[in-house]
């Protein structure tokens, strides 16, 4: 069931809560009904002032980046309310405050269930005891063992390459050999010991793929489940379309990851509040990050590469 | 091809952003933004989600799977979605406002009138916020309680068990299945704890490699936790075959029990329990404990043993009547009615048996041991009762 989800600056309980008074006036703001704890939309914050409002639409503003819509709002007061215009114009200077922005976020969201569950497949005594002595991070990774693409970085840490695997494709190496040898592997890898805790910081899985190996290859497992379904394959017609027709979702996640200009807002779920982070997007995805996409040290993305930019460019010629 | 391809993408997300963002119509009507899901957001942290999480993973996969997991740590994830909402921000300018009837510009016939431009901006946001937050530990299944039995022998002042495995749990038989983990000493309380958030309660043998815990007192135990000061030793499946004596090598024989051989002083009653443990240490549940007593008589030992059942803290109450022992026959003035004007003509309200004048409502009389000394007070309170007979007149 989709949720109502509100800035809580929008949920009042009086005009003199409203942020903007005007729209107090002539407009809506959200009210939440005790009865049943369901927002009431409602317009009986009126004052009874204001007799008409009208809103001729402008034309909008397209000769920035993001085009911006206009519109002019004419209003008239009750005459038998007001005693001159002195009173009229402070009524007006109190209602409609210039230059300042009003926010508006109210969307309608189904939230996601998730379960969680720990599966213990069998006993590996010698692969347990290792993980009592190496960090989380060093340990093996299903996703990186898992991953079907082509990505040396991915396979290197996922298999702990050794010297010794040179001769071999990584993905012929099995589940058991990888656990068996597991001690061997980190003190053999092929780059420095700390590199596979580093780059396992912040994980991006951002493909829908098949895995190459089954989970029920290892001894244990911990599994999310998330109710609501894969994102892949999206329809032109969403929202997100652009993103992954374009490849930028790498740039995006990366670019929420790396953002310390978040904002925290408070938004009404339901009856709760909740605190949520958020990120100007389109700060984000005009920025140079947009362009440059360079893995940091701390960072690990399973996306396939090189293939579907030239695949793009050259549809689009 | 890079900066082409991100001119391009600009250009449809503008006309994407543009599409989806409201008018300020639509704002007042409070409708709803368009918002997507856009991914999730997996914090991983160890032991505590106080400090930086070790991990976090971004997805756009409706599940996740990690084996990233030490044995006997506990885990902390915070899921958190990240929603992509075609918001709006909206800001008044050029505000006309009537100063007098008379207003040459004024876009209206009437008196009081006002102007304002009104621009809307989409406002495209990410938004995080955690929609679920769950602990998990590794920690190996624990076995049931072993199986012991014992045998002596006559000629030698020992006591032997031999210990299996017990595969079934109660729940099999529609039972209720006891609690897996067995809290006995300090450090079982935290295995007990991290074993709670593994998911799976139920005793099982795949992590059992054949060690049991021998527990010994030699004192009746009132309570199990008084066996947590008894432990003697572990024990596991496998003996020592060989004799150097012989040049025989000695060489480490799995079977499928293990063995424990106790000399204990004769003619005394001690009391055993037994764990099994896992591999890694995880206990099981303490038998019941067993009285063992080797008795020695003037050319051979024998075993006595029974189940020993821990005493029951019983609570007592000890009455006894005192119609025979005790008679008390109160003064005749008691004995009337406090308003008797005649036999037929009286009455009798709740406090009047105790005192007449009203001075009090309880009596207490004082008995005194004649042989002792002692004393002992009975506080006498009345309760009437009216039957019939007070309605009657």
């Amino acid at each position: 069931m989709s949720t109502q989800i509100v800035d809580s600056e929008n949920v009042i309980r009086s005009l003199n809560e409203a942020p903007d008074k005007l729209r107090a006036e002539i407009g809506n703001y959200y009210r939440l009904n005790p009865a049943n704890n369901q927002y009431t939309l409602i317009g009986s914050f009126s004052s009874g002032k204001i007799k008409t409002a009208t809103i001729e639409d402008q034309l909008p503003n397209d000769q920035v980046l993001i085009p911006i819509k206009k519109a002019t709002i004419t209003i008239e007061g009750e005459e038998h309310v007001f005693r001159d215009h002195v009173q009229w114009n402070e009524y007006i200077a109190q209602t409609i405050t210039e230059n300042r922005q009003f926010l508006d976020h109210t969307f309608s969201f189904t939230q996601p269930t998730v379960t969680n569950q720990f599966i213990k497949n069998f006993h590996h005594p010698e692969y347990e005891d290792n993980t009592k002595i190496y960090p989380s991070n060093q340990l093996l990774n299903y996703n990186l063992i898992s991953y079907p693409w082509d990505s040396q970085k991915v396979k290197d840490i996922g298999y702990l390459r050794t010297q010794f695997d040179d001769q071999l494709p990584t993905n012929l190496v099995s589940s058991s050999v990888l656990l068996n040898e597991f001690p061997n592997r980190i003190a053999n890898y092929t780059g420095s010991i700390e590199e596979i805790s580093l780059k396992q910081r912040h994980i991006f899985d951002l493909d829908a793929s098949s895995p190459i190996k089954s989970k029920e290859d290892f001894p244990f497992y911990y599994e999310k489940k998330f109710s609501t379904g894969q994102l892949l394959p999206v329809p032109p017609q969403s929202s997100l379309y652009p993103l992954f027709q374009y490849k930028k979702l790498k740039n995006l996640f990366q670019s929420i990851k790396k953002d310390l200009s978040f904002s925290l807002r408070t938004f009404n779920i339901g009856r709760n509040q909740a605190q949520a982070k958020v990120y100007n997007a389109i700060s984000l995805l005009t920025s140079t990050s947009l362009v440059r996409f360079s893995e940091a040290t701390d960072e690990l993305f399973c996306y396939q590469k090189a293939k579907q930019t030239t695949a793009i460019f050259r549809k689009d010629l | 091809m890079n900066q082409l391809n991100a001119v391009r993408f600009l250009a449809d997300m503008r006309s994407q952003v543009d599409q989806s963002s409201r008018d300020i119509k639509q704002i007042y009507n409070n409708e709803n933004c368009e918002s997507f899901l856009l991914g999730y957001k997996i914090e991983k942290y160890l032991d505590n989600s106080a400090t930086q999480p070790i991990q976090t993973y971004y997805t756009i996969e409706n599940n996740l799977i990690d084996t990233q997991i030490k044995y006997g740590r506990k885990y902390i994830y915070k899921t958190k979605a990240l929603v992509g909402i075609f918001g709006s921000s909206y800001s008044y300018t050029n505000l006309q406002v009537a100063q007098s009837e008379a207003d040459p510009g004024a876009p209206t016939s009437e008196k009081y009138w006002a102007t304002v431009d009104v621009e809307c901006q989409p406002s495209f946001q990410i938004l995080e916020y955690e929609i679920d937050s769950h602990e998990v530990a590794f920690i190996d299944t624990p076995m049931l309680m072993p199986h012991a039995t014992l045998y002596g022998r006559k000629d030698k002042p020992f006591v032997n068990f031999m210990l299996q495995p017990r595969f079934f749990t109660l729940g099999d038989f529609g039972q209720e299945d006891p609690a897996p983990v067995g809290i006995l000493r300090p450090s079982d309380e935290r295995i007990a704890d991290l074993y709670e958030l593994s998911g799976d309660l139920r005793a099982s043998p795949d992590y059992f490699t054949g060690i049991y815990e021998v527990y010994r007192l030699d004192t009746p135990p009132m309570t199990k936790e008084d066996f947590a000061n008894g432990f003697l030793t572990t024990v596991d499946e496998s003996v020592d075959v060989g004799n150097l004596d012989k040049n025989i090598p000695i060489d480490r024989w799995e079977i499928d029990y293990a063995r424990f051989t106790d000399r204990i002083i004769p003619n005394k009653k001690y009391y055993y329990a037994f764990r099994s443990l896992t591999y890694h240490g995880t206990p099981s549940q303490l038998t019941e404990p067993i009285e063992v007593e080797l008795q020695q008589d003037s050319d051979e030992f024998k075993i006595v043993s029974k189940h020993y059942s821990y005493p029951q803290q019983n609570t007592y109450t000890y009455n006894k009547k005192a119609k025979r022992l005790i008679k008390i026959t109160p003064n005749i003035e008691r004995l009337l009615f406090s308003k008797e004007e005649s036999k037929d003509d009286w009455e009798l309200d709740e406090g009047e048996l105790v005192s007449s004048d009203g001075s009090g409502k309880a009596f207490k009389i004082r008995i005194t041991s004649k042989h002792t000394g002692k004393k002992m007070d009975l506080n006498i309170t009345f309760k009437l009762n009216k039957d019939d007979t007070f309605n009657q007149t």
